[in-house]
C-alpha cells in the first residue's frame, strides 16, 4: 500500500517533470553548417545526370525488358529465316530426286 | 519583415533572407527535433535537413499557414523519417549483437537528459522521456508539441493536420499510455 502510493506520487512527478521547461538552444554555428550542406549539393553535371538515370531501378528494368524483347525477336526472325532454307533445300532435293527418277522411268525421254 | 516579405524574398534567393529564418526559427527547430529524437547530436543533424529542406521547397510555399507551422510539420516529418531510419539500423545491430563475440547488445542508448529542464528534476525527466520514446508516433508528437513546445490544442491540430478534438484524444492517450509506462518501470524499480 506504502509502495502504490510512492509510485502513484513518483508517476505524477514524472508527468510535471517538464513544467516550466526552457526551450533547448541550437548550436550558434547552425547557420554556417546549413551554408555548407548546401554547398555541398551542387547540381549534377551531363555525365553525373547520365550516371544517376542509369542507375534508376525503373530504367534499369526497362532496359533489361528491352534487351530480352530484342533477343527474343531476332532469335524467332532467325529460326524462321533457317527453316525457310531448308523447305527450299528440300524442295529443291525432291525436285532433282524426281526428276531423275521420271528419267530413269521413261528411258525414251 | 513581415512573414510575406520574408517569403517573397527567399522565393527569389535572398541569402539574407534565409539566414534571417534560420535565426529567427532554429531554436523552435531545434527544440522539437530534440525531444522527439532525443539525442543532441541527432536533433542537429535533423534540424539542418528542416533548413535545407525549406530552403529548397519555398517556391512550393503559398503561404497558407504561418512559417513556423510549415517549419514544424517540417521538422515532424524529418524527425519521424530519422526515427523509422534508426529503428531499421537498431534492429540489424540487435540481430549482429546475437553473433557478436561478447554477446552483448551493440545499440545501448544513455539516458536522455533534456539541457531544458531544471536541475532537480533532470532524473525523473529523463525517466518521461524513455516512456515517451514507446509512444506510438502521432501521439508522441502531440505531447512533445504541446509539453516542451508550448503550443497550443489548435496549433498543434494545424501542424498534424488533424482536428482539435482528435489531438485531444491523442494527449489523452498518451498520458494513459505514459502514465502506464510509468507505473510499470517504478514497480521494477522501487520495489
Amino acid at each position: 500500500m506504502k509502495n502504490q502510493s510512492k509510485i502513484e506520487q513518483r508517476v505524477e512527478q514524472a508527468l510535471s517533470s517538464l513544467d516550466g521547461v526552457q526551450r533547448a538552444q541550437a548550436n550558434p554555428f547552425l547557420f554556417t553548417r546549413i551554408q555548407q550542406k548546401l554547398a555541398n549539393k551542387q547540381p549534377l553535371g551531363p555525365w553525373e545526370k547520365a550516371a544517376y538515370l542509369l542507375t534508376r531501378p525503373a530504367l534499369a528494368v526497362v532496359v533489361v525488358l528491352a534487351f530480352l524483347a530484342i533477343n527474343l525477336y531476332v532469335a524467332n526472325r532467325e529460326q524462321r529465316q533457317r527453316l525457310a532454307r531448308e523447305q527450299q533445300q528440300y524442295e529443291q532435293l525432291f525436285a532433282a530426286e524426281y526428276n531423275s527418277n521420271l528419267n530413269e522411268l521413261n528411258p525414251n525421254r | 519583415m513581415t512573414e510575406l516579405e520574408l517569403i517573397d524574398r527567399l522565393k527569389k534567393g535572398d541569402q539574407e533572407a534565409f539566414r534571417f529564418m534560420v535565426t529567427s526559427w532554429q531554436d523552435m527547430v531545434y527544440n522539437t527535433a530534440l525531444g522527439l529524437v532525443q539525442n543532441e547530436l541527432d536533433a542537429e543533424d535533423v534540424a539542418q535537413e528542416v533548413f535545407v529542406k525549406a530552403y529548397e521547397s519555398i517556391q512550393g510555399f503559398k503561404g497558407e499557414s504561418k512559417v513556423s507551422t510549415w517549419l514544424y510539420r517540417i521538422t515532424v516529418t524529418k524527425s519521424l523519417d530519422f526515427l523509422r531510419s534508426k529503428k531499421r539500423k537498431k534492429r540489424f545491430g540487435y540481430v549482429y549483437s546475437l553473433f557478436g563475440a561478447d554477446n552483448e547488445l551493440v545499440y545501448n542508448p544513455p539516458e536522455f537528459l533534456h539541457p531544458g529542464v531544471v536541475s532537480e528534476r533532470k532524473q525523473v525527466a529523463a525517466e518521461l522521456f524513455k516512456a515517451l520514446d514507446q509512444l506510438p508516433e502521432q501521439q508522441k508528437v502531440a505531447f512533445v508539441l504541446t509539453r516542451l513546445e508550448g503550443l497550443g490544442h489548435k496549433e498543434v491540430a494545424e501542424v498534424m493536420g488533424n482536428t482539435v478534438p482528435a489531438v485531444e484524444s491523442l494527449l489523452q492517450r498518451a498520458k494513459l499510455n505514459l502514465k502506464k509506462q510509468l507505473t510499470a518501470f517504478y514497480k521494477q524499480n522501487l520495489e
